[in-house]
């Protein structure tokens, strides 16, 4: 289809996704915008990172965390400590997230698979313990208290509906950005890397470098999710990073499904739920929650986007089952 | 085009050409794929260490000697969590990440044990044998993903969430310990210094060096041993040759679990139970194990004392930067050799 007949139906997309964030606020109560749909929203922007760099690029990361906490870290610390004007230090620390991927990615650049997943946990758990040690710039295990939301045309981000509204405009830009770059050589070459390395090392391609870049490109959503969830919280600590987060995060992209990667909206969505609700059920939140990615793990190679999808390709199947045992029978009914 | 000198040719078309146009990273790329000189620069940064560690101690005395033991301690303590670990990797390629929950439990059971009969050995067997029992199980939920390394991993992920909730519910949160044996309580004078050292922890290193014989015999004297050897060669081999290997990698669980049960009650006693213990030694574990290359066991056996070193070097003299320096060390050692200090790109030797 030719650009210039798409351009419609992106717009009319776009419209439609406008007119659904706005109606949110008026549908749910303000406990479920707070808790449920604002942290959602910031949970899977930081999982469309990592649902990115495992869908398109097949790299399974778990230093995304470290990645959102250095963008978190970074603002709270140059607005705390260093009276910077907050808008300069979200620029920065948002700046800060593909920076933090570019090293993270570097020094990962020649794994792949399992041992990938391995150097990336230790360096998440790295960064966390970092944190937790390194008390002269990051105040141990307390972090930074009293993180203040910045004003946007006037209105105070630590409030519901402008916090809302701001979240969801960067959920989009950030799955709209990830889409422009799926769509760019560079996002051939990733899912390249993904399909086969060797093929793509033959075709003239460093996978060093499409690994580098691809770790690049994902720390921006990722620095995105930890400034939000600054905001979101007033506050970050070593506990927003540790290996519990780590794992979370990884819940949230698996729950979803990555073959899209707005699967970790979903995820993200599933897995608020599941921590808000369940605490009435059970004190056992965490087995349930790891229960439950678990069995979406033996279940499902997709996660529940994989399961939802296959439902849809399913539909048409059992129709054309049905029909086909109506015509049967009327052909039968013929003789 | 010849290479300016006469070491092996680098393998790809892509460093070829750079190396024509940076002959010193040529020369470094040559000499980083010989083994003589890789060991040689490995020793060498190891003897620089040892060195550096052992003139900055001395201007403290004998705190040399404590950095040494200490470190000695860890690296007894991390490799009886990574030689099951690797054992595991390398037979059933499956990074059991939930290995850490694993050890936790182990020492968890142990206390509950020694709490009812007061008897440390008795307390330590169960807990191990408990530990392995977890690992067995683990590994038949690990079947039903019939060898797909990453959701594999995944599963263990899920698994450590469970078990560290379960632990929390089963034992609650307050760091607790074990009582060591009555004959290993209180210390010993060490000969030449005027220091006392707990002799628990030199019977961790005794253990870890008793567990390493066992292991040393079980791979190289038993037919269980040379199952297991094949199979981390060439498992379909094995299977053709009609051993079944879902009974011998459901052993090597069992023996990985009951290693790190073990660790567990070690650890528990000169250490503390509590939670995040097993994120913190399960960190410890992967990078013994990625240092030392994945699936061998010398590897782990080196790496382990290795790190145990560096980080009880790092931890008494740069408390606030212990971490960031052993962590320098695995990325150095990465650097230097991608996968570890004694793996194969595919083939690992155990």
């Amino acid at each position: 289809m030719p650009a210039s007949r798409r351009l419609p139906a992106a717009g009319a997309l776009l419209v439609l996704i406008g007119a659904a964030i706005a109606a949110v606020p008026a549908l749910v109560s303000d406990f479920v915008l707070l808790q449920i749909v604002i942290k959602s929203l910031w949970l899977g922007i930081a999982g469309t990172s990592l649902a990115f760099l495992i869908g398109q690029a097949g790299l399974i990361s778990l230093a995304q965390t470290a990645v959102f906490g250095a963008s978190g870290y970074l603002m709270a610390i140059l607005v705390l400590d260093h009276g910077l004007t907050i808008w300069a230090a979200v620029a920065a620390a948002v700046a800060a997230g593909p920076v933090a991927g570019l090293v993270i990615g570097a020094i990962s650049r020649r794994s792949s698979d399992l041992y990938l997943m391995m150097l990336t946990l230790a360096i998440g758990v790295f960064t966390f313990f970092f944190a937790q040690q390194y008390q002269p710039i990051t105040r141990g295990h307390t972090g930074f208290n009293g993180f203040d939301a910045p004003l946007l045309f006037g209105a105070d981000l630590s409030e519901r509906k402008p916090l809302f509204y701001v979240s969801a405009v960067a959920a989009v830009a950030v799955v709209a950005l990830f889409r422009l770059v799926m769509r760019t050589p560079a996002g051939l070459a990733f899912r390249g890397l993904r399909d086969n390395r060797d093929r793509l090392q033959a075709l003239g391609y460093s996978t060093s470098a499409t690994t580098i870049s691809a770790f690049a490109v994902s720390g921006f959503a990722a620095g995105v999710g930890g400034v939000i969830s600054v905001w979101y919280n007033g506050a970050i600590s070593p506990g927003s990073i540790d290996i519990t987060r780590i794992i979370e995060l990884l819940i949230v992209v698996t729950i979803g499904g990555t073959i899209r990667i707005e699967g970790a909206f979903l995820g993200a969505l599933v897995v608020t739920l599941l921590r808000n609700y369940a605490n009435d059920y059970t004190n056992r939140t965490e087995t349930l929650v790891g229960a439950a990615f678990m069995a979406i793990v033996l279940l499902s190679r997709h996660g529940l986007l994989g399961i939802l999808l296959n439902l849809k390709s399913l539909a048409p199947k059992a129709l054309r089952f049905f029909r086909g045992q109506r015509m049967a029978s009327e052909k039968e009914a013929v003789a | 085009m010849h290479p300016p000198t006469g070491a092996a040719p680098p393998a790809g078309r892509r460093e070829r050409a750079e190396a024509a146009s940076d002959p010193l990273r040529y020369r470094l790329s040559a000499l980083s794929q010989r083994p003589e000189a890789r060991r040689l620069f490995g020793a060498a940064v190891a003897l620089l260490l040892v060195y550096y560690a052992a003139s900055k101690s001395l201007e403290i005395g004998d705190r040399s000697l404590l950095v040494l033991l200490n470190g000695l301690t860890s690296a007894g303590l991390y490799f009886l969590m990574a030689s099951g670990f690797t054992l595991v990797f390398g037979l059933a390629r499956v990074t059991n990440l939930a290995h850490g929950g694993i050890y936790l439990l182990g020492g968890y059971a142990a206390l509950s044990v020694q709490r009812a009969t007061d008897n440390w050995l008795a307390a330590t067997a169960l807990g191990a044998l408990f530990a392995g029992g977890v690992s067995v199980v683990l590994y038949q939920v690990l079947r039903l993903l019939r060898g797909d390394g990453l959701r594999e991993t995944m599963l263990t992920l899920g698994a450590t969430i469970v078990i560290a909730d379960q632990v929390l519910a089963k034992w609650g949160g307050i760091p607790t310990d074990l009582d060591p044996p009555s004959f290993l309580r209180g210390s010993i004078d060490l000969p030449g210094s005027a220091l006392l050292y707990p002799k628990f922890r030199l019977a961790v290193v005794a253990l870890a060096l008793l567990a390493g014989l066992v292991l040393w015999v079980l791979l190289y004297r038993t037919r269980l041993g040379m199952l297991i050897r094949a199979g981390v060669d060439d498992p379909d081999m094995v299977s053709i040759l009609g051993i079944r290997v879902p009974l011998v990698l459901g052993s090597v669980f069992v023996l990985a679990g009951a290693l790190a049960g073990i660790a567990g009650a070690a650890g528990g006693t000169y250490l503390s139970l509590a939670q995040g213990e097993d994120n913190r030694i399960l960190l410890a574990s992967l990078i013994v194990v990625i240092a030392g290359g994945l699936g061998s066991l010398r590897g782990a056996g080196a790496a382990s004392v290795i790190v145990g070193l560096v980080e009880a070097f790092a931890q008494t003299h740069h408390p606030v930067l212990s971490v960031l320096i052993t962590f320098g060390m695995l990325i150095a050692i990465l650097a230097l050799r991608p996968h570890g200090l004694m793996g194969g790109a595919d083939h690992a030797r155990l």
